[in-house]
């Protein structure tokens, strides 16, 4: 077991360099030239030059990767091209927020999805659990900024125009100075994000309790008398737990992504807004930097969901 | 196999879009608006606001006075294309890593095992950026795009069900007596694989198409003035407090083909293998 | 000067000639409300933003928004007055400097060489403890605009103008980038052109007469710096975190891409700055938020002030409307933004087409002006342009007219003949590449649709701006490999009145050199225009300088050297609470300084 958590772990890293090198690729390889847009676009040759030796442009583009490698070993991400601050300290800073977005959508998205779920398997055939299963795979049909905007302009704008300011975007207050506040401020950009991938859990949880409530054991259950809910809860639930946390270590990856237009439509400063800052400036060092974060993130998640998978399902400790 | 009123539904709406791709040009003459005609004197306000839906426009104009019910049918040929090709792709490509990791086994599975998780740890949005300012935005870029951050979910449970199968006593037995390897592979593996992989061609088909969209929400896509759904609704996004058609009827095409695709890819999955339902997409319950 | 509106929102102030003020009689109705109550003293001005501001150092600092900011906490020699009047708010007056220097006065040499300012007294620096703003530190400031770690822009204005400017830069980018050095070479050298005989005054020297020397003043370029900035790596994280101001506000708090936060100054004394009323106690600016959320939350209440242009397409129907949330600026009848084709000279198909004039005449005469000024936001938003420069650029000859008139809508048909003609076929191709911006797409495809029925086959090639500016533009091979045949972009002024032609001419069409500070991007080269721009730029008076830049702009014209297409006002958003929002000549937006809330009151915060 510990071999085969260190095998994953090296494997982890292994990803995460791959991935930092086809940023550095990318970006590098093509001939752009980041220093004119830090120096202005009026800026004479001779500014162009100062400002392209100071970014380190001017070195082959070995000389980079390498000394783009060494820092990353020690954890220095370099230094963003416009404004010198560090990259740690904002990926630092942004973390929280993304970190906030992600997992008060996380536990939404399970709980809607789960409950609707566990709802449409119970009672199948009923009109409630048709339009449920209907109105989630609308949402799902929906591209996330859609969805962001239209729950803005109902539930801010409309709302605020009636004189209920409920929602407002747009801040971010962090959970250490005022829950309360975090939490409002937050609110909209969870339900977004929650309503976009509810849809899947609700149909994985509705077609493996289906699947499981046919099972031998569970009629076996029922005669002997145990409760619906019980039954339900109990051992169905059990069962569905194993293709469920398969399916959040697929969406964690694509949660990264998700997150960047959520961010973008309410203005919260995440990693996902910084990102798309930097590439409309071509801060290279940001992006880099986010691109590594995230990577290693989904990593690390899927890192994660392997061991409880392992914790949870005997049957695989022995692979 | 019965078919029960969604799905006829379902097949019903999938053959009308494509319909309605193929038929965009008849649309357009028989309206007499082309799908980039801009009607600046009927079609927009002297301040460039768009016009509703009345008798010269069903679907009403957007913001250059074009007509959007000729838009969105031509729209849907991008989108259905972007839709098929890209998760054509993504599964043909998917597949081909995932039977070749799990068959191969040792250094070959490590390395492309590994590469399939870089992909999927890969930040999307970071790729398609760049790929995009190095070749520009248009339809293949955004096929390219989608289909290379599909592929990987695709080869993963691909592998896993390759790996168990390659456990199954016939498949050993026809190992022993040498069989050759391809014709094993085409005999026992592809049947077994076929459906996850229908399966989720259809199911990756409006996940392209969404993602497509929030492709040109970020600027990246077919190149205007092509529309394509995508794009119309990207920019409704500017014009959807002073024009709800501009989002309505985008949107509805959206996701009435995100629906029908979906259930018809329920059905596909109910039909082969009605017992072990979502498991497949799990891969991970062994043949127990 | 040419940027796009996103990353270079004029901050110059431009001064529409009285003439043309007087001629153009469709005054638009500036939607900022006379204020009939007075102007009540107290609370936060909240204000949203996208992007953060590009430089915070006055030596750097070139975007619209960030101008607009510094006003706040920076001052200069002379400045732009708030008052409402466009042409009164052109015309800079006394900020540092007691009063505007003139040749009445002795301020200005009989030679037009040699100017002299004189220092108010009472302005002083929030250092502690406070002390006095004196003349070495306005030296200080002009000489750190070539600092090799962050340099300005567009330090050429200075450099071509202030005796001994050139030299003087050309050593200071040999500098080392280390403040140990920078401190070093600042403080053992001078510039010949600029000398203070005392604390408080300043001798400026010029090369030949500028007409728009004060002008140039006036950009916060210019601005003084106290000698504690050079302790720390110019418009580095350290210095924005230490800034130290001489305005009515001070920065607070600064958390990059997130927030700012601006509070009173208590060393500002406002007998000291007849520029600046100061009202608002704080002035918080979250970033991040982008325009459509800025629409929504100023419409909402939420916030204040939209740092960014409101989407075209929303501002559109509001204006239909006459919502007061959003409103036009520049105010009155000044236009703040234009918009042109340029041609690509040294592209393979510029040999076979555009080298010759009628071909370049045809293409002009294909584009409907009018459509495009509709899409734009109709008469309100823009006007067609048929000039080389637009109404509010030095050169530009008042115009009669009113409303669109025939020349206005292109004749695609008389383009195609002549394009016949000249022996261009039907179905060429050329390729228009653009920047990312809303207007920027919508009228893309109207000259496609124009160009389609002359007979060309337009292929758009849309880039985001950091592509654009960054890659396409960036190598001239591009150009020479004809990745793009013409180009589309937004141009501002860097500042307004009857001497602005410094900002534009010569950067859009003086010959390109091996200095990349052009903006002459199709490499249009035309020795008379050259030698009239020379001219031009040495004219010792406004009213010279307006006839040399006139006669300038007809040779452009008659050489066709660009495709001139429209000249537009830019909509921002305000909530319904600021009062006395108008338009500053740096930055465009509400004058910060100006604006007051209605039922604020003093020191509660809010």
């Amino acid at each position: 077991m510990t071999a085969f958590l260190l095998g994953r772990a090296v494997w982890s890293a292994s990803v995460v360099w791959l991935v930092a090198t086809a940023v550095f690729v990318i970006y590098f390889a093509v001939p752009r030239d980041a220093a004119r847009l830090v120096a202005g676009s009026r800026a004479s040759a001779q500014t162009l030059a100062l400002v392209r030796a100071r970014l380190g442009l001017d070195r082959p583009l070995v000389s980079q990767y390498v000394a783009f490698l060494g820092r990353l070993r020690r954890g220095d991400l370099g230094e963003s091209f416009l404004t010198q601050e560090r990259v740690t300290t904002i990926i630092a800073r942004d973390a929280a927020v993304s970190g906030s977005l992600a997992l008060g959508g996380v536990v939404l998205w399970l709980a809607l999805g789960i409950g609707a779920g566990v709802a449409a398997a119970r009672r199948p055939t009923s009109r409630a659990a048709r339009t449920l299963e209907a109105a989630a795979l609308a949402c799902y049909s929906m591209p996330p900024f859609l969805i962001g905007q239209l729950l803005l302009f109902f539930l801010f704008f409309r709302l605020s125009r009636a004189g209920l300011d409920l929602f407002p975007p747009g801040s971010y207050v962090a959970f250490t100075d005022d829950p309360w506040r975090w939490a409002h401020f937050l609110v909209l950009p969870w339900v977004s994000v929650a309503l976009v991938t509810a849809a899947t859990y609700s149909r994985l949880t509705k077609s493996v309790l289906l699947e499981t409530l046919q099972e031998n054991y569970i009629r076996a259950a029922r005669a002997k008398g145990v409760s619906e809910s019980r039954i339900v809860y109990g051992h169905a639930l059990r069962a569905s737990l194993a293709p469920v946390m398969n399916q959040l270590g697929a969406d964690v990856g694509g949660l990264v992504g998700g997150l960047v237009v959520i961010e973008v439509v309410f203005g919260l400063p995440g990693l996902g807004r910084e990102a798309v800052q930097a590439l409309s400036t071509q801060d290279l060092p940001v992006i880099m930097g986010i691109a590594i974060v995230s990577a290693l993130f989904v990593v690390t998640a899927n890192f994660a969901v392997d061991v409880a998978h392992v914790l949870i399902d005997p049957r695989l400790r022995t692979n | 196999m019965r078919m029960d009123r969604t799905t006829f539904a379902a097949c019903a709406t999938i053959a009308v879009i494509v319909l309605v791709a193929a038929l965009a040009p008849v649309m357009a003459a028989v309206t007499g608006h082309g799908a980039t005609q801009q009607f600046l004197d009927i079609g927009l306000s002297a301040s460039g606001v768009p016009v509703p839906p009345n008798h010269t426009f069903l679907f009403g104009t957007d913001g250059l006075g074009r007509d959007v019910l000729v838009r969105i049918a031509y729209g849907s040929r991008v989108s259905v294309t972007v839709g098929l090709l890209a998760s054509a792709l993504a599964v043909l490509f998917g597949a081909l890593v995932g039977i070749a990791a799990a068959w191969a086994g040792g250094m070959v599975d490590a390395v492309l095992s590994r590469t399939m998780d870089a992909f999927l740890a890969f930040p999307f949005i970071v790729l398609a950026l760049a790929l995009v300012a190095v070749i520009g935005s248009s339809l293949a870029v955004s096929i390219i795009v989608i289909a290379s951050f599909s592929w990987a979910s695709v080869a993963r449970v691909v592998r896993s069900q390759v790996l168990s199968i390659r456990e199954h006593e016939y498949v050993l037995a026809a190992r022993a007596i040498g069989a050759n390897h391809v014709r094993i592979m085409v005999v026992t593996i592809l049947p077994n694989v076929a459906p996850t992989l229908i399966v989720y061609t259809t199911l990756l088909i409006p996940g392209a198409i969404v993602t497509e969209a929030t492709l040109s929400f970020l600027g990246l896509s077919v190149t205007p003035p092509a529309p394509s759904w995508g794009n119309m609704l990207a920019d409704a996004m500017r014009y959807y407090r002073v024009a709800w058609w501009l989002v309505l009827f985008p949107a509805g095409a959206v996701v009435v083909t995100t629906l029908a695709c979906n259930v018809v890819g329920d059905r596909v999955r109910d039909a082969f293998d009605p017992r072990r339902g979502s498991t497949e997409r799990t891969g991970l319950r062994t043949a127990a | 000067m040419t940027e796009t509106i996103r990353r270079r929102h004029t901050k110059a102030a431009v001064a529409l000639s009285a003439l043309v003020a007087l001629s153009c009689s469709d005054g638009g109705r500036q939607a900022s409300p006379a204020p009939a109550a007075s102007p009540r003293r107290g609370g936060t001005l909240e204000i949203v933003a996208l992007s953060d501001v590009d430089h915070l150092a006055t030596s750097s600092a070139y975007i619209a928004m960030s101008l607009w900011l510094l006003r706040t906490f920076t001052r200069q020699l002379v400045s732009y007055p708030p008052v409402a009047d466009s042409a009164a708010k052109l015309l800079p007056a006394g900020d540092l400097a007691s009063e505007i220097p003139t040749r009445d006065n002795g301020g200005i040499s009989p030679d037009g060489r040699v100017y002299t300012f004189h220092l108010r007294a009472g302005v002083r620096w929030n250092t502690e403890p406070p002390r006095d703003v004196t003349a070495a530190d306005v030296a200080r400031g002009l000489k750190m605009v070539c600092n090799p770690v962050s340099p300005a822009g567009a330090a050429d204005y200075y450099t071509r103008t202030i005796l001994g400017m050139a030299t003087y830069c050309e050593r200071f980018s040999r500098v080392p980038g280390t403040p140990a050095a920078i401190e070093q070479f600042v403080a053992s050298t001078t510039i010949d052109g600029i000398r203070t005989p005392d604390d408080r005054t300043v001798v400026f020297t010029l090369t030949a007469p500028a007409a728009d020397f004060l002008n140039l003043l006036a950009m916060p370029f210019a601005s003084p710096m106290p000698i504690e900035y050079l302790r720390y790596v110019p418009d580095g994280p350290e210095f924005r975190q230490r800034t130290i101001s001489n305005g009515p506000y001070q920065l607070r708090r600064y958390i990059q891409n997130r927030e700012m936060v601006f509070e009173r100054n208590p060393t500002w004394n406002a007998t000291s700055d007849p520029i600046r009323p100061a009202y608002v106690d704080r002035v918080r600016v979250r970033l991040g938020v982008d325009e459509q959320l800025q629409q929504l939350q100023v419409q909402a209440g939420t916030a204040d002030i939209a740092a960014d242009i409101a989407p075209s397409s929303t501002a559109s129907a509001l204006l239909e409307s006459g919502d007061p949330s959003i409103w036009l600026s520049p105010g009155d009848d000044v236009y703040g933004v234009f918009d042109t084709l340029l041609f690509n000279r040294i592209s393979p198909n510029s040999q076979r087409f555009f080298d010759r004039k009628d071909v370049r005449r045809a293409i002009s005469m294909a584009v409907d002006r009018s459509a495009l000024a509709q899409v734009s936001g109709g008469p309100r938003v823009a006007r067609a342009l048929h000039q080389a420069v637009p109404s509010f650029v030095s050169g530009f000859v008042p115009e009669r007219r009113k409303g669109t008139g025939p020349a206005d809508h292109g004749d695609p048909i008389a383009a195609r003949r002549l394009l016949e003609k000249e022996g261009v076929p039907r179905g060429t191709r050329l390729r228009l590449a653009y920047p990312l911006f809303e207007i920027g797409s919508l009228m893309a495809q109207v000259l496609q649709s124009n160009f389609e029925h002359a007979g060309l086959e337009v292929e758009l090639r849309p880039l985001l701006l950091s592509e654009f500016y960054g890659r396409l533009l960036a190598d001239d091979d591009n150009a020479r490999r004809g990745e793009w045949d013409l180009l589309l972009s937004p141009w501002l002024s860097d500042w307004f009145g009857r001497a602005n032609g410094r900002s534009v001419f010569g950067p859009m069409f003086y010959r390109r050199r091996l200095n990349t500070g052009m903006q002459n991007y199709g490499h249009y080269e035309n020795p008379a225009v050259d030698a009239a721009i020379d001219r031009a730029l040495l004219a010792p008076t406004e009213d010279d300088a307006q006839r040399e830049w006139q006669k300038t702009a007809a040779l452009l014209m008659d050489d066709v050297a660009q495709v001139p297409l429209l000249e537009r006002k830019v909509p921002y958003g305000r909530s319904r609470r600021v009062r006395n929002c108008s338009w500053t000549v740096l930055g465009f937006n509400c004058d910060l300084t100006a604006v007051w809330l209605a039922g604020a009151s003093p020191a509660n915060g809010s």
